[in-house]
């Protein structure tokens, strides 16, 4: 019988290895938080499951840091990059290097590799609008020279950079004084007139929506940006021969073409890339793209969204209930503990969970660390508060009959604590389903993936796709809280606390 | 460290607060199966000593005697479930029944469940409570028929010493006489030694077999009640009694 139950289980396991071998290894595919890096990421994705391999998408990991110390740490194993961004922000030169030395350094330094150039550079450029260009006559950088007065608006990251604002000025010999701005709205404001002149990725769809001039960089000051895929050494080779077929295949025009599609024709970014990859001949013509619907879609990332709050709400519970007990009985260590657990709450959530990230690499755990320290506080506070604020008189009686420190606790302080503990690990809960949103950023998935993208995107229905659902979670657990409290707790005890 | 015969006995106790003395280097034995009432005005350190029989307070000097053994507050909570204690406002516990109440010290010694029913069944009839009470909460009692459950709980374990700190101060007087005949009932079936704190010297009078006078911290009389009553010791005795005639 036994021996019978064991082949069985063999020759499951050796199927579900064939099953596995026959789709290749599993290739996790990261992207930046922006919508070229979308696009290239899933016509990166599209292009390795079309020859057999399986991809796990991790899209939406915030900023250039997030991305590089995924793949560093090997928690992705390959994602969208841009020399000038390998060359300043992440090697930290100074001067830019030939395409052979910078590979060879990546190669050297960082134990990575990057792929031939696809094609177009996407740079920063100044644009300005038709008018304005005719106004001041201005066809090159250095024509501001002579107009100090124009009205400049530069994105935040821009003004920092060090291939950014201060060195540009001194290189051309600018004296205007910019403004920051959020890049995302920088062409309304040009479009209303509100301001003259903004920095912009040359290949933004907008420049084509807007209509706007993009002023030659006649000196030669911005980086190149061409965008190649940076992955790990360990990337089978088969796979890194797929991406190479990728060179010189996107240029700066389609490039503007894509990202004006998915911000202005309503394509996602699957589609925007299958059509790229159908016209490059990489696809067949007549493949069909695989989606989910949108129902289903938003069930699957319901079901995540729960996942992460439910398993950081548990570890919580677990931790906090007998660390609030504790403080109860060494009262002294409650101020400075109750404190800390503050302390953290106070720390803004994206903050908190890019924290995370050098210590639990991206995905749901950092994510679950995260919504676990949130959800500390609320559980250890009214834990010990609920505790220390039971009656006196019940536990001078409970102490004068006989009880130890510990009956004490489990017969009459525990219980009577319960609707304020309650009362907490529900405030935790809603208080994580809100935060959970925020996860997305750094991969976790869930709802907030809706809300990421649809941010990126300026789609408000994409938003409510993602911020509907949260919010009804969050109502839905305040109900099922309030349930299993009315049968858990004695009815009189209840109203005692409403009043 | 002889035993001493004495089922409470004070040596010397005095207690501080602070720097205000409580009690006063009070010394005195309690009779055995009799009842005992502490009187005399607020604040003169009732509550304190009675609360020093049980080891709610540690004393500042003197020697405590319990159950013929000095006070070892080391195993207190052993000693506390030989003594019941009962307080005014009961002290219920208002998420357990009134079974649950009465019956928690039962199941923390590990009585078997029919024996604490027996038990419980006994003691409710004596307080004239219906069994029916058993599964209400105690806010579903009136103050009279809770401090009836008060005194349950205190008796479920039988102890040779019960002390009640105030327990009928707020209940009406037709109420309270009710509940004094049913405590002498019970006092007859199985006597202990009984030591209540009261400001109530009427109550004292009707039920107490020896009255315990304090003021300032210090015993001013101690004697049969009659004799307290008749021979007042001292001003402060005289104008008590005399105040509240």
């Amino acid at each position: 019988m036994m021996s019978k139950l064991r082949n069985i289980a063999l020759g499951i396991v050796i199927i579900l290895l064939l099953y596995q071998s026959s789709f290749g290894q599993t290739i996790r595919v990261g992207s930046k938080h922006f919508n070229e890096g979308y696009i290239l990421s899933e016509i990166i994705s599209q292009l390795l499951e079309a020859n057999g391999y399986k991809v796990e998408r991790n899209y939406n990991l915030g900023g250039t840091k997030v991305c590089f110390d995924a793949l560093y740490n090997g928690d992705i194993d390959i994602y969208p990059e841009y020399t000038g961004t390998l060359t300043e922000e992440i090697l930290k030169l100074d001067k830019p290097l030939s395409f052979e030395e910078l590979n060879k350094k990546i190669k050297f330094e960082l134990r990575l590799e990057i792929s031939d150039k696809f094609g177009f550079n996407n740079t920063y450029a100044f644009v300005v609008s038709k008018e304005t260009a005719q106004k001041y006559n201005l066809k090159k950088i250095s024509d501001l020279k002579n107009h100090p007065e124009i009205n400049m608006a530069l994105s935040y990251e821009f003004l920092k950079r060090k291939d950014g604002w201060d060195n540009l000025a001194s290189v051309y010999g600018l004296k205007n004084k910019p403004v920051g701005i959020e890049h995302g709205l920088a062409y309304q404001a040009l479009d209303d007139k509100k301001i003259e002149l903004t920095d912009a990725y040359s290949t933004d769809g907008e420049i084509k929506k807007y209509n706007l001039v993009t002023l030659e960089d006649d000196m030669s000051f911005f980086p190149k940006y061409y965008a190649v895929a940076f992955y790990r050494t360990e990337l089978e080779s088969k796979a890194k021969e797929i991406i190479a077929g990728l060179k010189s295949t996107i240029t700066e025009d389609e490039m503007q073409t894509m990202n004006s599609e998915v911000l202005y024709d309503n394509k996602t970014f699957a589609e925007v890339a299958n059509e790229f990859l159908k016209k490059k001949n990489f696809i067949s013509q007549n493949g069909q793209l695989e989606t989910g619907g949108m129902y289903g879609e938003i069930l699957k990332k319901t079901l995540q969204h729960i996942k992460i709050t439910l398993i950081a709400l548990l570890l919580a519970l677990v931790i906090a209930i007998p660390l609030g007990i504790l403080l109860y009985i060494y009262s002294a260590a409650s101020k400075p503990v109750l404190y800390l657990a503050g302390l953290l709450q106070t720390i803004p959530s994206i903050a908190l969970l890019a924290f995370m990230i050098p210590f639990f690499g991206i995905g749901i755990v950092p994510a679950v660390a995260a919504l676990f320290l949130y959800a500390l506080l609320p559980i250890l506070r009214n834990t010990a508060t609920g505790l220390f604020t039971v009656d006196p008189l019940l536990k001078k009686v409970a102490t004068g009959m006989g009880l130890s420190v510990w009956q004490k606790l489990k017969y009459v302080e525990i219980p009577l604590a319960m609707p304020a503990i309650f009362a907490g690990v529900k405030t935790a809960a809603v208080i994580n389903i809100g935060t959970a949103t925020l996860a997305a950023f750094i991969g976790a998935g869930g709802l907030g993936e809706f809300i990421v993208t649809g941010l990126a995107l300026n789609n408000t229905g994409l938003i409510l796709r993602g911020a509907i659902p949260a919010a009804l979670l969050a109502i839905l657990t305040e109900f099922v809280f309030d349930l299993i409290e009315k049968i858990y707790v004695p009815k009189h005890l209840q109203q005692k606390l409403e009043k | 460290m002889g035993v001493e015969l004495s089922i409470v006995g004070f040596r010397n106790v005095t207690h501080r607060y602070k720097d205000a003395a409580a009690l006063n280097a009070v010394t005195f034995d309690i009779a055995q199966n009799e009842i005992t009432a502490i009187i005399g005005r607020s604040g003169g350190g009732k509550s304190t000593l009675i609360q020093i029989i049980n080891g709610l307070i540690r004393p500042t000097e003197g020697e405590v005697i319990v159950y013929d053994e000095k006070l070892n507050y080391s195993k207190i909570n052993e000693i506390r479930l030989k003594i019941g204690y009962s307080v005014q406002g009961t002290g219920l516990f208002p998420h357990m029944s009134v079974y649950d109440n009465i019956a928690l010290l039962g199941k923390i010694t590990g009585m078997i469940k029919h024996e604490i029913e027996f038990r419980i069944d006994l003691l409710m009839s004596f307080v004239s409570l219906p069994p029916l009470y058993k599964k209400k909460y105690p806010h579903e009692l009136s103050g009279g028929e809770q401090q009836r459950v008060g005194i349950c709980r205190a008796m479920l374990l039988n102890p040779q010493l019960f002390l009640l700190d105030e327990a009928f101060g707020a209940l009406d007087p037709s109420t309270k006489s009710e509940i004094h005949k049913e405590l002498l009932k019970l006092q007859e079936f199985e006597p202990r030694t009984i030591i209540m704190v009261t400001h109530d010297l009427h109550e004292a009078e009707k039920i107490a077999d020896n009255i315990m006078f304090i003021e300032n911290g210090e015993i001013q009389q101690f004697d049969k009640k009659e004799k307290v009553l008749n021979t007042p010791a001292n001003n402060f005795v005289k104008d008590f009694i005399t105040s509240q005639q």
